[in-house]
């Protein structure tokens, strides 16, 4: 994560300020914590503190065109405006824009941790979207050559696989 | 109602014990996972009801787990203010979730190392927390809830990103582990910055949380791996292991020199005199309280005979927060009050 201070080094220090029952959270390298520690010492209340949301804004790709999640309905604006997403399938319909967030905030944007489930859940949203287009094509074939039985198969298959997301 | 939750509480913090690998140093060591289901919206974008259906699920999966043995169940919403300043003090809830008006809820284990919170960010913030530096045994028992959970609720994971969390600082092993440090010395000598500098590249983040003054209060610091994507969970672990060893040895180091001929009187005036404000003193602020418990804590570790245990200490620097002594006091201290409550308590525990 960056400094968001001086936009450049890489945050180490993560402070928590409580001003006037407020708590505030900023992400700073070590040399702009001390310079805002030795402003804090001088008076009551630190200024510029956003929230959290503006500094991933900065860290957010711009949209060519209007996005938003076919699942929740939150708006790729909206999401750049607070920082959070709507729901798990956020993840597929911004996939594009969320790699390049990932990377810049994890120095990575592919998983290596624990496997979870080796079931529907564990399938990407990438492979989720293509097994189901396949699904719905071998689907259309079958409606089209009146091979009903294959054809409601398919269907439950897509539907299960839809169902799962 | 009121009395209800807080009388379930011992006085006694299981994880604030002057335990585990190095206690003079490390308070205590900290594991969570954020979690959410399939098939719901995160909490910040789920209608009431819907919040209320994960709710329910969540606190099934909880039960049936049997990983909460003989544990504590709270629905935030039948909570007393007071109550939930508490359970912030405790470290079992956060702000946000003391703050949020949906169906949130918290459940925590009888001896207080686990808990879980329903509906904050995230449907499923699970913690672990530990006495010391115990990062390895936080992690299993962290991990251990983590996958019970998982068996009862499907998780929304994906083999891209991994665990799919509402905010995108914790996508992905959606773990953060946490040790809180206690850095008198370092502090002092004007070491921290270029301390935590030479850590800078380990990905880890340091937090202090700010009094009035200019130093950190208390001088406590919580050390947490600062991204939580790219690598497995024992190496993010390890990242944050391997930066508290540095710690701890910088700050033997400086300690080392506070006790050199040339500044020992000076430590030892200062530690003494930390030590006979907190037993004298008549009014006591939480900060005043903090920075010469930190001291005196500081001293305790240096072998200086100061007729108070780090256990007694440890304590209450929880039990002298404002919620734990109007608990105490079995009603909402006014803020003019509690200086003086706060002064009465560390009087009577130092005897």
């Amino acid at each position: 994560m960056i400094c968001q201070d001086c936009r450049k080094a890489q945050a180490t220090v993560f402070l928590k300020a409580a001003v006037n029952n407020k708590v505030t959270e900023m992400h700073l390298c070590a040399a702009c914590a001390l310079k805002r520690s030795e402003r804090h010492a001088g008076e009551h209340e630190p200024h510029g503190l956003g929230p959290m949301g503006g500094f991933v804004k900065e860290l957010l790709p711009s949209e060519r065109k209007p996005l938003a999640c076919g699942e929740c309905g939150l708006k790729y604006a909206e999401f750049r405006e607070s920082g959070r997403l709507g729901c798990p399938s956020c993840y597929r319909y911004f996939g594009a824009q969320l790699r390049e967030l990932l990377t810049r905030i994890h120095g990575s944007c592919s998983y290596s941790g624990r496997r979870y489930r080796d079931n529907l859940s564990v399938l990407s949203e990438r492979e989720r979207g293509e097994k189901l287009e396949a699904l719905r094509a071998a689907l259309r074939a079958a409606v089209a050559r009146e091979d009903f039985e294959a054809a409601a198969r398919l269907r439950d298959a897509v539907k299960e696989l839809d169902d799962g997301r | 109602m009121a009395g209800k939750l807080l009388s379930w509480f011992r006085d006694r913090i299981n994880w604030a014990a002057a335990e585990g690998d190095w206690p003079d140093i490390v308070f205590s060591t900290r594991v969570r996972f954020a979690r959410n289901v399939h098939g719901f919206p995160f909490p910040g974008r789920s209608s009431r009801q819907s919040q209320a259906e994960l709710r329910r699920r969540a606190l099934d999966a909880v039960k049936s787990s049997r990983l909460f043995p003989r544990s504590r169940e709270a629905a935030l919403e039948t909570l007393s203010p007071l109550e939930k300043r508490f359970l912030v003090e405790r470290r079992h809830i956060s702000h946000n979730l003391a703050a949020a008006a949906g169906a949130q809820s918290v459940v925590i284990a009888s001896d207080e190392t686990l808990s879980a919170m329903i509906n904050e960010e995230d449907h499923l913030r699970l913690q672990a927390i530990l006495p010391g530096f115990s990062v390895e045994k936080c992690l299993e028992l962290a991990s251990a809830a983590e996958s019970g959970l998982g068996e009862l609720l499907p998780y929304a994971y994906g083999s891209e990103f991994g665990f799919l969390t509402a905010c995108p600082t914790n996508t992905g092993t959606g773990m953060r582990v946490s040790c809180m440090v206690h850095l008198p010395a370092l502090g002092r000598a004007g070491r921290l910055g270029p301390a935590l500098e030479s850590l800078s590249h380990l990905g880890v983040t340091a937090r202090g949380m700010y009094g009035e003054g200019t130093y950190v209060l208390g001088d406590l610091y919580q050390i947490s791996n600062s991204v939580c994507l790219g690598r497995s969970e024992e190496e993010f672990a390890e990242s944050v292991r391997r930066v508290i060893r540095n710690l701890i040895n910088f700050e033997i180091k400086a300690r080392e020199d506070l006790l050199r001929p040339a500044l020992r009187l000076k430590t030892e005036d200062a530690v003494h005199r930390a030590r006979a404000v907190l037993s004298g003193a008549r009014l006591l602020s939480y900060e005043e309280f903090m920075q010469n418990a930190s001291l005196a804590r500081m001293g305790l570790a240096m072998g200086l005979r100061l007729d108070l245990d780090m256990d007694t200490l440890n304590q209450m620097t929880i039990q002298a927060q404002p919620a734990h002594l109007s608990a105490r006091a079995g009603k909402d201290l006014p803020p003019g009050r509690r200086d003086e409550a706060r002064a009465e308590f560390v009087r009577s525990r130092l005897g």
